[in-house]
């Protein structure tokens, strides 16, 4: 028989006739689908902001809360803004800006004479506009744009206004700067004679005009340093450079480790070639707990796509570890104006051939993803797709996540006591004993509960029967060793069609 | 059977550095291209540009079942010669994104963009390459090959343009 359970204070020896009672919270189960998933956004704020950088990690719950803490228009701030539209527990986690960091500019020219008219021009993916009159100058139309984009407090420039010359600056120094980009929008109409030119770095396809100037890059080091002992299920970085991604490589890697069980993925995004982007991912990375999105000439700021799909995958992975992206819309980024840097299938196959997460524009004008996939791609020089669509990442983390807190919350409470399955089936151990046997019966339930698709989505894993788990008895360590091969469900991405024609 | 049209191309070393400053900007051949890879399964294959196998070290490699793939030093080996590949969006998209020079004023045409010789183009992307390395790192030391030697000349091997 059993022993009576106790109540902590209330002795057994008590003898005064009456009640002894107690209430215990939060018993059963918990389940890793129950634990809401967070993200964290990495990037440099302003001096405005009042968040320390390399050492305060906060959660933004509003815009005006964002601008408070991280400046309004800092880098880490525009990321922030955008995650916030998907509803989810957002953090900021800004890097120190690096020491003599120079910000990017771009300068607006207008020259020739004034009639009426409409000035046009679009930044960080947004328009700017303005009409003007005869009665103007070409120094009160410059300044007329200057003061459009000041008056828009989150966004990342300020300008100012000399002489029909307009320069927009950065708020957030270093060469990150020079990612922005700037185009004249086709709604401007300027009068016969007059001129609008944009001046920065080497002009791109329809004349849209990269910032130039920025310079300097930061250090992550000690940013990973405080990060070190959190987890966020998803990071968006707006590091894109090889030496801080590196870093973050290893970071995640070392955190991901048995004896810490940190379980992140981390998403960045650039706006230049695909074979920069191939580099990035295929040589910096090749690393299944990094996704590398590339969107070619992308106006709005790299940075802000890849927290857009970051924020998208902590809402949908919440509910589906092995969610699918295609086609799936961002929120907050625009879509490409210029149709010749949009990719071609033979792009999109390369990018995704090569560890690349490609966006595109729809037809209807939205960022959408091609696929989202992992950047681990690589084994020597063979491709090595075995690890390809996100949830090939994330569903073995959850399935770890999840088993792990079963058994913290569901077998270590029935069963304070472990044991080597008994030789003698016909003499089972007592009840709070668990065996490896009876963990495995309760590790096998699990997973059929994930490939029937159980408080899911749809079902994240599949063929159970062909990889079930093993347990065995480690002696030295006394505890109870567990092999779960998890094959991810797979997702529907093609489909094969063909029509013949025949004679009636 | 229809003749494929072509363009030909050269290899832009400098359309992208690695994290040490070596040229690598190896674009790969057109996935699509039957011609160009025997299967999905085949080693890539690059346009005027391939792994040096004797200069690339495997420095870590993956252990069964990490998140982690090899970690290699990766170093590029490129050719000075034009390439011929088919004439398609892939290629010209590369051309006009100075990926890959036109070799030829047809190509270039092609492409939409100015014909520029290959010597030119490759010291306009040097410059820009070089331009961008300091902007992103101003701290820390030129690329080797940026270094020109007591004598003034180069000492990058991809500066021997024909």
């Amino acid at each position: 028989m059993p022993a009576a359970f106790q109540i902590v204070g209330w002795s057994s020896l008590d003898k005064v006739p009456g009640i002894g009672g107690e209430t215990i919270y939060g018993g059963g189960p918990i389940s890793a689908s129950a634990i809401p998933l967070a993200l964290l956004v990495v990037g440099t704020k302003l001096a405005t902001g009042s968040m320390t950088p390399n050492q305060d990690v906060l959660q933004a719950f509003d815009a005006a809360d964002v601008d408070a803490k991280a400046g309004a228009g800092a880098e880490i701030a525009g990321m922030a803004y955008v995650a916030l539209q998907y509803g989810i527990p957002v953090f900021m986690a800004p890097v120190a800006e690096a020491g003599g960091a120079v910000a990017a500019t771009l300068t607006i020219t207008l020259t020739g004479t004034v009639a009426a008219g409409t000035w046009a021009v679009r930044l960080n993916g947004k328009l700017y506009t303005g009409a003007f009159s005869i009665s103007d100058t070409l120094t009160t139309i410059a300044a007329a744009i200057a003061a459009a984009v000041n008056a828009d407090s989150r966004c990342p420039f300020t300008a100012s206004s000399s002489l029909g010359v307009v320069t927009v600056t950065v708020k957030s120094k270093g060469a990150r700067g020079n990612l922005h980009i700037g185009i004249i929008d086709p709604s401007q109409k300027l009068a016969a004679g007059m001129t609008m030119t944009l001046t920065g770095g080497t002009a791109l396809t329809g004349g849209a005009t990269p910032f130039t100037g920025g310079t300097g890059t930061e250090t992550n080091t000690t940013l990973l340093g405080v990060l070190f002992a959190s987890e966020f299920a998803r990071i968006a970085s707006a590091e894109t450079d090889s030496t801080n991604l590196a870093a973050w490589r290893t970071q995640l890697d070392a955190q991901a480790g048995p004896t810490s069980n940190l379980l992140q993925h981390l998403i960045f995004c650039t706006n230049g070639t695909l074979t920069a982007a191939q580099s990035l991912s295929q040589t910096t990375l090749n690393h299944a707990r990094f996704c590398g999105m590339q969107y070619l000439y992308s106006e709005t700021h790299p940075s802000i796509v890849a927290a857009s799909f970051a924020a998208l995958r902590v809402a949908t992975e919440q509910a589906d570890p092995d969610a699918s992206y295609d086609d799936a819309t961002l929120l907050g980024v625009a879509p490409q104006s210029q149709k010749q840097d949009w990719p071609s299938y033979a792009q999109k196959v390369a990018a995704l051939n090569s560890g690349v997460t490609p966006v595109y524009t729809s037809a209807d004008g939205y960022a959408k993803i091609v696929r989202a996939i992992v950047t681990r791609c690589l084994n020597g020089a063979v491709p090595d797709y075995r690890v390809l669509d996100v949830g090939d990442a994330v569903v073995p983390d959850f399935v770890r996540r999840d088993v792990g807190l079963d058994w913290q919350t569901s077998f270590r409470v029935a069963n304070p006591r472990n044991a080597p399955d008994p030789a003698d089936t016909s003499r089972p151990l007592p009840s709070g004993v668990g065996t490896p046997a009876t963990w495995n019966s309760a590790v096998e339930a699990k997973l059929r509960k994930y490939e029937r698709g159980e408080g899911f989505a749809a079902p994240i894993i599949t063929n159970v029967d062909g990889n079930k788990p093993s347990s065995s008895w480690d002696d030295v360590g006394k505890r109870i060793m567990t092999a779960i091969p998890v094959a991810a469900m797979p997702n529907t991405h093609q489909i094969g069609i063909s029509v013949r024609q025949v004679a009636a | 059977m229809p003749r494929e049209q072509t363009i030909r191309v050269y290899a832009n070393p400098y359309a992208v550095l690695d994290q040490d400053g070596r040229p690598a900007g190896a674009v790969m051949f057109d996935p699509v291209d039957h011609h160009a890879y025997a299967s999905d399964a085949a080693p890539r294959r690059y346009v005027g540009a391939e792994l040096d196998t004797e200069k690339t070290v495997v420095l870590q490699k993956a252990a069964e079942g990490s998140a982690q793939g090899d970690i290699q030093d990766t170093v590029w080996k490129f050719s000075d010669e034009a390439v011929t590949v088919p004439l398609s969006h892939y290629y010209l998209g590369l051309v006009r994104a100075g990926e890959l020079f036109a070799a030829d004023e047809d190509t270039a045409e092609h492409a939409g963009v100015e014909y520029v010789p290959r010597a030119k183009a490759l010291e306009a992307s040097k410059r820009k390459a070089l331009d961008t390395w300091k902007a992103e790192r101003p701290r820390r030391a030129m690329p080797e090959w940026a270094v020109p030697r007591p004598d003034g000349s180069s000492t990058n091997p991809h500066d021997e343009v024909k």
